[in-house]
């Protein structure tokens, strides 16, 4: 009785194999001229077969010749004319600066971009939380193939008892042109302290805690970084200081949106527009970082719906209905308000994207672009696959309070709740 | 009596369903200024931006928006889960002697798809600050939008592991959706192969030996340095070892991961790689490299290889993340 069954079962195994190659190679070979019933027909059989017919093996294989790719080599050059470290020994967790004295025989001097240990620009702070004898490397190159580093060696010693500050500076997770600065150590100093900031772009703050964030979207970007030395000066509540230092640098993205394609200027904004009865409108900022004059000329505003699922609306309007300066200097920075109309942005709009498109001197294509949310103003409009209804009673507790200080019809991010939290106000 | 506690019910159930419906807040997520099929770049810091510095190039780390801005799909690997394997005298744990070279091989989560609030906010496998979009030129985006749009759709099938050694031999990810020890691939040449399994063939670069040995001798003093006294990372991920320090461990571990990179031995913990990298020649794109062969990076290098005809992407834009925000609705 079981073998029987064994038989039956191979026969099956057998036919079906052959009605797989049969008709699975027919299918392919078939398929552009077979009728539409045979087509099905043809395709069912097929399905049935599918898990045998992997995707790998209909996908074809392509040649790659590596060789015929142009390769791309860099050259040692002598480059780096002295490293100078301003204290050598120094102590744990003391910071010090490095500077680099380099020459560009190719080029501009300007040109050259620098790697202290793991830090873009030049000069730049170190500091070492070990003591022993250190190495790092620093590294200098052209525009071209050109590269040139160095190993430094940098002693360091234990230094107990003495006043210190660390100060560590980051680029802000979600903010590309803003910097946050922490004190994340002080030793020496006693009770309440006053922070006294230096942001090296010639703006200065004071602070109670040892926290700030601060923006560079308005510096000037004439090279490929823009490096700033920030200090802090504590003082304690004995009238006792230490200062600590670090050294923060930014990709000039925008500087080099020119060469990568078209001018993308900088603007600054609130991504919240006041939603008027005629419209909405933002106050902002826009920075001219290039040598010509730029005139724009044409708004491309897309408008996308709250539910995801909608089609996004499409309008190019003259500039001149959206701003009301339309041509920046050269290196000026001009602040006024964007303004579209009521019969562009309809009740269901969630996103508006404006990118002001205009031109340089020669033709050259420039843009500025801003990225303006608008809550939905109904429950019709509330996309709740995209959107998460919060459930989390102290996240809730959390809104309800924050909403009380800054105001109910204001979206808040959470940027607002980590600030109101710090500040002990939730 | 019945009839009065029903009413009360009904009562008590309407009140209910009016405070549940009085309003809630809502959380809307973030956005990146990115469409379907664009590549988000970004910098971090660690070993792997330390190598790729050496070939001129600024980011490090790149995906592929997968929708028009609200996630996006990468290749990765979380270097502080890779388990450090111990020596024993007698079954007793005394030194570290290397990372598991099963998962330094195959580096996981490998692909995967995170939103722009987990990527830039809690992994931070991406960075806002230096973070570029490469997209068509203004010219070329109708023309070019829906072949990204089959890129992203590839990239949402391709499965595979974060290959190390991806970074000398790039052809190794293949059409599937699961994961196969031994193939993968590393960021961008995931992003390369999601152009080309949807028919576009980009431009790939060769390093020659020389550039490939100073990339392996810096690799190996960065891993060093990482171990002794700072913290770097895969891609944008830290890896921290510190208790390797003072072991002996960081050399070995040191060559474990140069032998990886270069020559796919991720169990050799020798020098291996010191009398054989001379004569490797990389085939691999670093981030950079899917740029245009005659675009500056912020490093201040001309490091793309590719062309108007070999690469949709010709216009690299400053990364904006529009925050996510609750709102209170009605």
């Amino acid at each position: 009785m079981k073998r029987k069954h064994l038989v039956i079962g191979l026969a099956c195994l057998a036919v079906a194999v052959v009605l797989f190659f049969v008709f699975g190679n027919s299918s392919r070979r078939t398929s552009d001229d077979a009728s539409g019933g045979e087509k099905e027909k043809l395709s069912r059989l097929h399905s049935l077969f599918q898990f045998m017919d992997s995707d790998n093996e209909s996908r074809p294989v392509q040649e790659f010749h590596p060789d015929n790719v142009k390769t791309y080599q860099i050259e040692k050059a002598n480059l780096i004319r002295d490293v100078i470290i301003e204290k050598n020994p120094v102590c744990v967790n003391e910071d010090f600066m490095v500077r680099v004295i380099a020459k560009n025989p190719n080029g501009p001097d300007e040109h050259l971009v620098y790697r202290i240990q793991n830090k873009l620009g030049n000069p730049a702070i170190l500091r070492y939380t070990r003591a022993g004898l250190k190495e790092f490397y620093v590294v200098v190159r052209d525009e071209g193939m050109h590269i040139d580093f160095k190993k430094v060696q940098v002693n360091v010693l234990d230094c107990p008892g003495r006043n210190a500050v660390i100060l560590r500076g980051r680029l802000h997770n979600l903010k590309s042109e803003t910097a946050q600065f922490e004190v994340t150590s002080q030793e020496g100093l006693a009770g309440k302290c006053t922070y006294l900031w230096d942001f090296g772009d010639k703006k200065k703050a004071t602070t109670s805690t040892g926290y700030v964030e601060h923006s560079y979207a308005t510096r000037e970007q004439r090279t490929l970084q823009s490096s700033f030395l920030v200090t802090v000066k504590v003082i304690d509540s004995l009238h006792q200081t230490a200062i600590g230092r670090t050294t923060i640098s930014f990709p000039n993205i925008h500087y080099l949106s020119r060469l990568m394609g078209s001018a993308v200027l900088p603007v600054v904004y609130d991504q919240f527009p006041k939603v008027t009865d005629n419209g909405i409108e933002v106050t902002a900022v826009f920075k001219n970082i290039f040598d010509e004059p730029v005139t724009f000329n044409i708004a491309e505003i897309e408008l996308k719906p709250c539910i995801a699922s909608g089609s996004p609306d499409r309008r190019e309007l003259p500039a001149s209905s959206v701003i009301g300066v339309s041509t920046i200097s050269p290196g000026a920075t001009v602040e006024q308000v964007v303004h579209v109309s009521n019969s562009v942005v309809a009740s269901s709009t969630c996103n508006v994207s404006i990118s002001l498109k205009g031109a340089f001197p020669g033709n050259e294509v420039g843009y500025a672009k801003l990225y303006l949310s608008i809550p939905p103003r109904s429950r019709d409009n509330v996309d709740f696959n995209k959107d998460k209804v919060i459930e989390d009673d102290d996240m809730v507790r959390k809104l309800n309070r924050a909403a009380q200080i800054l105001g109910k019809d204001r979206p808040i991010t959470p940027a607002d709740i980590e600030k109101l939290d710090r500040e002990g106000k939730l | 009596m019945k009839c009065i506690t029903r009413v009360s019910m009904v009562l008590v159930i309407l009140m209910c369903a009016s405070t549940l419906f009085a309003g809630q807040w809502v959380y809307r997520p973030m956005s990146i200024n990115a469409q379907k099929g664009d590549v988000i770049l970004s910098t971090g810091e660690g070993f792997i931006m330390d190598l790729l510095s050496i070939l001129g190039c600024y980011w490090s780390h790149s995906g592929m928006a997968v929708d028009d801005g609200y996630n996006i799909r990468h290749n990765t690997m979380y270097a502080g889960e890779i388990p450090i394997e111990y020596n024993y005298i007698w079954f007793i744990k005394t030194t570290p002697k290397r990372l598991n070279p099963d998962r330094l091989a195959n580096g996981t989560p490998g692909i995967l798809t995170e939103d722009i609030d987990s990527t830039y906010n809690s992994t931070h496998n991406f960075n806002a600050a230096g973070g570029a979009v490469l997209r068509p030129t203004a010219a070329n985006e109708s023309a070019y939008r829906s072949f990204l749009n089959a890129a992203a759709d590839t990239l949402n099938y391709l499965r595979g592991y974060y290959r190390v050694n991806a970074y000398v031999n790039m052809y190794q990810l293949d059409y599937t959706n699961q994961l196969v020890k031994g193939r993968g691939n590393h960021c961008s040449g995931t992003c390369w192969y999601a152009n080309y399994y949807s028919g576009k063939t980009m431009n790939v670069a060769t390093i020659p030996p020389a550039l490939v040995d100073l990339c392996a001798n810096s690799l190996y003093e960065s891993v060093r340095a990482m171990v002794r006294d700072d913290a770097g990372g895969f891609g944008a991920f830290i890896i921290d070892i510190e208790g390797l320090f003072g072991t002996g461990a960081d050399e070995k571990i040191a060559n474990q991961i140069v032998n990886t990179f270069g020559f796919d031995r991720s169990s050799d913990t020798s020098s291996y790689w010191r009398s054989h990298i001379g004569s490797v020649t990389a085939t691999a794109n670093a981030p950079d490299h899917l740029l245009l062969y005659n675009y500056t990076n912020p490093a201040g290098n001309n490091v793309g290889v590719q062309t108007d005809s070999s690469s949709y992407y010709g216009q690299v834009e400053p990364l904006v993340i529009t925050d996510g925000y609750y709102y209170w609705v009605d």
